[in-house]
């Protein structure tokens, strides 16, 4: 292991050194997050308070109340469940034929149509954003979340397709064939045969397009007009567009924002990381 | 396989099944498996990709669209905006994509080391990444806020400054603001990209270099960096790309204001396109910023032919 090798001659000083470094970085890293955490625990005549105080005299949860009794913070959460969840299964469904079939098959095109795939998910979708307001007001989609969730195929199936392409991609050629051989159909290899063993690979995909479609906030801005249809990140501008910035709200509403993401990744992180190394994608 | 090759050259292996032969066509259910996200995905790129450019030479008023040639074009370029926003645009993604390579560099060497709690500390490291574009425009926005911001106090209690700056409202620094702001979103792609890299390199190299005496600055420059140029490549080439396009920290902290100081060109596509609803002019400027970004992918490619390099 490299990392044997970098500190098997490591001084007792340099070690403290290096845990101090280590630690500095964690807590810059995390600062921001930390501070509105913080902050959102602050009665408000503490939040508005100049300066502002480190540590808060008061810790109260009257923000997060307020968040979950007086707004439609929850409608909220619930839109971008929805959303995010339909994005996924939809996309997830469509990359896992894509998938198998740029991974496992060759035909005439499948170089130069898979590789489309991969550049669009370097495509930038403010050039498409006006025709598909059309197109959605053409369908009778706009202001809905059926809508969103089409325009989310934009951006999730490029990658949730090559990563699935690359999953598949890992199956030896022979257990196929042998199949084959065996007298099954092309869809029932594809069924029996090479779905099962890319399950996990379809899990880390769901996370990852999830991931995607829980943080979109200009595709939802745009084509989502009516506030009882707002995912979480329109509902959190919501905060802020109004005449005067409801501070203790939208701290709250922000770390509430951050939980379910910040949860996941820290329990499959290991996982995760292997699979966006693997990949080379971002959100 | 190292994950720069993964991604930079197409994996061509073959699965050669029942073959069809349909001219010079050669298909089987592989194409069939593909159809339906090769349709899906031709429907909302390459049309409203054509849709934008036809827009691009009309006046689009109501019903009604006029061909008005290159008039839309006309207008951008001559605007006295034009310029200034993309040497805010070239800034604003160079010195972010900088910041977050730099930063994920540094970062992803202290994190290969060995220390107890390091998948938590990794995981840790991983959440702005996962944060929301809206929340960490919210969250930065806290801290820069004049008078109740952390930044302000902690600048004011090391002594640094004398007074309160409100830094989103100072054309001088609102672009650097957002610049910080994105640069904490994305370093942890950078890093884990690193780290991955880092796992490539072969441990005996270092260990053949202790062994000769080299300082850790020499290891770091004759081992360490060309061992994760592939990897590095890969990295700034997409985060170059996706820093580009990456407008909301724009649009909510700053507005690209103050009086368009902090302004970057896919925030003024939308900003023209949905808020002055002038959706000509705006699909001229969104072509000019495909084209800018067709550009650099050529030059970049060109480039690491140039280097010998794979894409």
């Amino acid at each position: 292991m490299s990392m044997d090798a970098s500190t098997a001659y490591e001084s007792r000083s340099i070690k403290v050194l290096r845990y101090a470094i280590i630690a500095v970085a964690l807590l810059a890293v995390m600062l921001p997050i930390l501070w509105i955490l913080v902050s959102s625990l602050k009665p408000s005549d503490e939040i508005f308070q100049i300066p502002p105080q480190y540590i808060p005299r008061e810790v109260t949860l009257e923000h997060y109340n307020a968040l979950f009794a007086d707004t439609l913070f929850v409608r909220y959460i619930i839109n971008s469940v929805i959303v995010a969840t339909l994005t996924t299964i939809s996309s997830v469904t469509l990359a896992v034929f894509a998938g198998y079939g740029w991974g496992k098959y060759t035909f005439t095109g499948a170089k130069t149509s898979s590789l489309f795939i991969l550049m669009s998910q370097l495509f930038p979708a403010v050039v498409v954003i006006i025709p598909l307001f059309e197109m959605l007001k053409w369908l009778s989609l706009l202001n809905s979340h059926a809508g969103l969730i089409l325009a989310y195929m934009l951006l999730t199936l490029p990658v949730t397709t090559w990563m699935l392409k690359g999953f598949f991609e890992n199956i030896p050629d022979n257990i196929l064939r042998a199949a084959r051989i065996d007298g099954l159909s092309e869809f029932q290899i594809f069924r029996e045969i090479a779905l099962p063993l890319v399950l996990p690979g379809i899990a880390s995909t769901a996370i990852y397009c999830f991931v995607l479609a829980w943080q979109e906030f200009i595709l939802a801005l745009t084509f989502l007009q009516d506030g009882a249809k707002y995912t979480l990140p329109v509902g959190l501008m919501g905060f802020i567009e109004q005449n005067q910035i409801e501070w203790g709200l939208l701290l709250a509403g922000s770390f509430v924002t951050v939980l379910p993401a910040a949860v996941t990744f820290m329990f499959l992180q290991r996982y995760f990381i292997r699979s966006l190394a693997g990949s080379g994608t971002k959100g | 396989m190292p994950i720069s090759t993964k991604i930079l050259t197409y994996k061509n292996d073959l699965f050669v099944s029942t073959r069809e032969r349909v001219g010079n066509l050669e298909l089987n259910a592989g194409a069939l498996f593909v159809l339906p996200v090769l349709l899906l995905m031709t429907a909302i790129i390459i049309y409203p990709l054509g849709r934008t450019i036809w827009l691009s030479f009309h006046r689009v008023a109501g019903f009604t669209n006029e061909w008005i040639g290159l008039s839309n074009y006309m207008q951008v370029l001559t605007a006295d905006w034009f310029f200034p926003i993309l040497q805010q645009t070239a800034i604003w993604t160079g010195v972010t994509v900088a910041g977050q390579t730099l930063l994920g560099l540094v970062l992803a060497l202290l994190l290969n080391t060995k220390f107890r709690g390091r998948a938590f500390v990794r995981g840790l490291m991983l959440l702005p990444w996962v944060t929301p574009g809206i929340v960490v425009a919210m969250i930065w926005s806290w801290m820069y806020h004049p008078r109740l911001g952390i930044i302000n106090r902690i600048l004011l209690d090391l002594g640094l400054i004398q007074d309160s700056i409100a830094w989103l409202a100072e054309p001088n620094f609102a672009l650097y603001a957002v610049i910080l702001a994105g640069i904490w979103k994305g370093f942890p792609f950078a890093m884990v990209m690193i780290l991955a890299g880092l796992q490539d390199i072969n441990p005996r190299l270092y260990l053949a270099a202790k062994i000769d005496g080299a300082p850790w600055y020499a290891r770091f420059y004759h081992i360490t960096l060309p061992g994760l140029a592939p990897v590095l490549k890969v990295v700034v080439l997409l985060s170059v790309i996706w820093t580009f396009n990456f407008f909301t920290l724009v649009l909510v902290l700053t507005g690209g204001g103050p009086a368009g100081a902090s302004d970057i060109l896919p925030h003024k596509v939308y900003t023209v396109s949905f808020a002055q609803f002038k959706f000509g002019l705006g699909a001229a400027l969104a072509v000019i910023l495909f084209l800018i970004m067709l550009v650099w992918m050529a030059v970049y490619a060109y480039m690491l032919r140039k280097q010998g390099g794979e894409l």
